[in-house]
């Protein structure tokens, strides 16, 4: 009965593709939890730091300008 | 004595009669009066009828009343004229039962004609004259009320007001603007313009107080937004070359340009910068003023243009939207080296206005939310089929290879229950995974976050906003030191990353697949 045929083969194509998917599934978590976070963290904090103080002082220069504007 | 309305045909003879009656001799500058006029004539207002109302008190106008007008020897009247504008054809027999024939979408707004002898337009509240609610946006809208015989009317608006020149000049009228809309988005009280003119010179000795036609120092408005209990923060625009590098990365000049070349562009690299950090601000629903060499106006919001050739957010907004006390409200102001007119180019100093719990600037808050997210692409995974998280990611969506090497970063400040709340509905409404917004709206967040959404050109490129996506966003405390790891989490491209405030603790990422792209959030 084709129809059968074609069903089965169906669920056995589905059940290969859970199975690949939950393998890669597991392989992303072992990668995630093998890369050392904390370490990410550090990383990011550290390279914005020097566009920060550019910003900061810019911002105090700003500042330090601002009494002698005159709006009317 | 019973209150006095009159309701009439608008535009007509019968109009013009009546307004002729209560808004002259009306000298000084008229454009704010003449352009809110024409405004409402046209659509999307579409005013068929306008009610006076006479006698009214407008506490506004009392308080200039009070402070100035009061004690000159011309008698001036204490109490305003209210014109109350309506979509709809009304007669004065239709005023007592209005609640039951006018639609509420009908009632676009009022605005006071103080007796004054100079620019008489007085505290307005009028719904906006957008009319592509795709490519125009005004973020900074506050509820308000208006009654007539006790039937409530409700408009959501940005409040505007003309110089009066003598209780305030253009200065103190944008610090109004700002300070009455403020009060409806965050709760607190309202400040009256003398108020506001005496705060700008408390500190110091600046002369006389009044009368205050000559206007304020740059630094005599960051005195008042303090004194209103409003964190305050001003830009100058030529102080910030060094800074903004990623728009420098993205204007770059070409090689072998003439000296005309480079003053351009060194013209056009300034203004994109200091409009991004405006931006940002207006984006929260946060006001910003702008100070050009001798005039002080308020942005609102901004045009966007989604078809534009863009590598920064930037690029996509054409035009600020303000309130000029000059010109009337809900102008336009081209982010425009070239165009005519007032433009963006014109604009020295900028001051943003945040909520006092805010401590870290927006520019701050993305630059940590880009370095999530550069990190991120290519922090190593000790796998050698997929050596970065880039790698993985191209490998897990190869449709996101393509959109990976032209990021757009936009970012906004939100109340936190706003962004839960907003979470909770896009999840409902099955346009967010459920499963994340449960995770981000669990954590404990400050009373205001900011989230910065990353995004690329091709999920931009539409015409109708809700069909504009993001490849994800972070979330940054607004409290953080800006050295600090401020970063509270990161949802990107199908990964979802934490990091603990309170110990400084990683948690491991996770991947949650098919979570991105999601839909981009409007603030309002």
């Amino acid at each position: 009965m084709p129809n059968t045929t074609e069903s089965t083969d169906s669920t056995v194509t589905q059940n290969e593709h859970a199975d690949l998917a939950q393998e890669a599934r597991n392989q992303v978590n072992h990668i995630l939890a093998q890369t050392n976070w904390q370490q990410y963290w550090s990383d990011v904090s550290e390279q914005g730091e020097r566009e920060i103080d550019a910003y900061e002082a810019a911002c105090a220069r700003s500042l330090a300008s601002a009494s002698k504007k005159f709006v009317h | 004595m019973k209150k006095e309305f009159k309701a009439t045909r608008f535009p007509s003879p019968e109009f013009q009669q009546e307004i002729q009656k209560c808004a002259t001799p009306y000298r000084g500058n008229p454009a704010p009066i003449n352009h809110t006029l024409q405004a409402l004539a046209a659509p999307p207002l579409n005013c068929k009828t306008v009610i006076f109302e006479r006698e009214y008190v407008d506490k506004d106008y009392q308080d200039e009343y009070a402070a100035f007008y009061s004690r000159a020897f011309k008698k001036y009247p204490p109490r305003a004229v209210r014109l109350h504008f309506f979509a709809a054809d009304l007669t004065d027999a239709d005023i007592p039962k209005l609640e039951t024939v006018v639609p509420p979408t009908a009632h676009l707004g009022f605005l006071v004609l103080r007796p004054t002898d100079l620019q008489r337009v007085g505290r307005t509240v009028l719904k906006p004259t957008l009319k592509d609610p795709d490519r125009e946006f005004i973020h900074c809208l506050g509820e308000f009320q208006a009654h007539i015989l006790g039937q409530r009317f409700t408009v959501q608006a940005m409040p505007f007001i003309q110089q009066d020149t003598q209780v305030g000049a253009c200065a103190q009228a944008s610090l109004w603007m700002v300070a009455r809309y403020l009060s409806r988005r965050f709760g607190h009280r309202e400040f009256l313009p003398g108020e506001i003119n005496q705060f700008a010179k408390a500190k110091g000795a600046w002369g006389r107080v009044l009368p205050a036609e000559k206007g304020l120092y740059w630094n005599q408005m960051l005195n008042a937004l303090e004194a209103m209990g409003l964190s305050a923060w001003s830009y100058k625009m030529d102080e910030f070359d060094e800074c903004s590098k990623h728009i420098d990365a993205a204007l770059v000049l070409p090689p072998n340009s003439t000296v005309a070349e480079q003053a351009q562009h060194l013209l056009q690299v300034r203004l994109l910068k200091f409009a991004d950090i405006a931006y940002r601000y207006i984006e929260s629903g946060l006001p910003v003023i702008f100070g050009t060499s001798n005039h002080a106006l308020v942005g609102i919001g901004h045009t966007y243009d989604y078809a534009v050739p863009a590598q920064v957010a930037i690029q996509r907004i054409p035009a600020f939207l303000t309130h000029n006390d000059n010109t009337g409200p809900y102008g336009t102001m081209p982010i425009s080296t070239t165009a005519a007119g007032l433009t963006f180019a014109q604009v020295e100093d900028l001051i943003a206005v945040v909520p006092m719990e805010v401590t870290l600037r927006g520019e701050a808050a993305e630059v940590m939310a880009r370095r999530a997210i550069t990190t991120f692409l290519r922090f190593p995974t000790a796998n050698p089929l997929f050596p970065t998280y880039k790698d993985l990611i191209c490998q897990l969506r190869p449709e996101f290879n393509a959109l990976l090497d032209k990021l757009e970063f936009r970012t906004f400040l939100t109340p936190s229950v706003d962004f839960q709340k907003k979470l909770r509905a896009d999840a409902g409404g099955g346009q967010f995974d459920r499963a994340v917004a449960d995770r981000l709206i669990e954590l404990d967040y400050p009373k205001f976050i900011w989230v910065t959404e990353i995004s690329s050109p091709t999920l931009l490129n539409y015409p109708k906003r809700e069909d504009r996506k993001c490849l994800g966003r972070v979330i940054v405390d607004s409290t953080a030191p800006s050295r600090t790891w401020g970063e509270i989490a990161v949802h990107f491209c199908d990964f979802l990353g934490m990091l603990d405030r309170q110990t400084g603790k990683a948690s491991t990422w996770e991947n949650v697949p098919n979570t991105t792209p999601f839909g981009h959030q409007v603030v309002k």
